[in-house]
């Protein structure tokens, strides 16, 4: 692919990312689950598209502009760092697995998504300077299993 | 449209789920016996220790200050934040001691936790 078209791409889906993530903010999920740091991540969706239909380096080019943009429209120095360790954890986990053949698109989708858990956790208690965070990561886990799915069975239905 | 979805499951796929569910599960099912006592730390540091089972200490409020200021409140169920400047205001979602296990400001480096009580290394090994 030339320069030019990824330039292109990247861009594209940079903006479509964001722009499915202001859509998320609309909908009210801590009114069904009131825990700070619960969302679909319905962004992962742009990414993991990018991912799995033009490989690593340009779906770590869109979740680092993505970050790096959300961050300075909408974020502070804590949310942004705390993005980025999520995202950066999210998508090593995606690349590393979703090549291999015995991982399908939701897989891949869950674990990224208890990934990106996993990161803002120790995100948050480098910030805190305290591990007792660690604590609240078991329910954070248990509904990435499902937020997972959910991205991964939209992200199926446009992949396929 | 997702009635084949069960069909592309793969092996992985289920190893993720279980091992996510594991590693939540052992967790809720060996709940540690906690403190009535309510830590308050800032930047690691504890700045107060508050036993929630008094009731002198009821209705008291406690004012942290730091990047931004978030005002602590005492109830009969637990301990909140009642009042804060930060900018989400994710703080002010739960109650500890009856909803959660504790609360966390990232912009103020605050949190309020249930400290789980010390237990004997020998009980364990019994």
């Amino acid at each position: 692919m030339k320069l030019s078209r990824k330039v292109a791409f990247v861009g594209v889906f940079t903006a479509l990312s964001m722009v499915v993530s202001t859509l998320e903010r609309l909908i009210p999920l801590s009114l069904v689950v009131p825990l700070p740091g619960v969302k679909l991540g319905l962004a992962n969706i742009m990414v993991m598209f990018v991912l799995y239909k033009r490989g690593a380096r340009l779906a770590w080019s869109v979740q680092v502009l993505r970050i790096l943009l959300s961050a300075l429209l909408f974020g502070t120095p804590v949310s942004f760092m705390m993005s980025l360790c999520g995202g950066a954890a999210a998508l090593l986990v995606q690349q590393l697995l979703y090549r291999k053949r015995h991982f399908s698109v939701i897989g891949v989708s869950i674990a990224g998504a208890a990934s990106h858990h996993i990161g803002q956790i120790f995100a948050a208690a480098a910030v805190l300077q305290s591990i007792y965070v660690v604590a609240y990561l078991p329910i954070l886990l248990l509904l990435s299993i499902v937020t997972g799915a959910l991205t991964g069975l939209i992200l199926y239905t446009i992949i396929k | 449209m997702f009635a084949d979805i069960f069909k592309k499951t793969k092996w992985g796929d289920i190893w993720i789920v279980a091992g996510l569910l594991v590693i939540s599960c052992v967790v809720f099912l060996f709940p540690a016996p906690r403190t009535s006592e309510a830590v308050v730390e800032q930047n690691g540091k504890v700045i107060h220790v508050l036993d929630l089972k008094d009731p002198g200490n009821e209705g008291r409020q406690i004012k942290v200050e730091g990047n931004y200021t978030n005002l602590l409140e005492i109830t009969d169920t637990g301990i909140s934040v009642v009042s804060a400047d930060c900018p989400d205001g994710v703080c002010m979602q739960g109650v500890v001691g009856k909803t959660t296990r504790m609360i966390a400001c990232l912009p103020n480096r605050l949190m309020v936790y249930l400290p789980q009580e010390k237990t004997e290394v020998d009980v364990i090994l019994q």
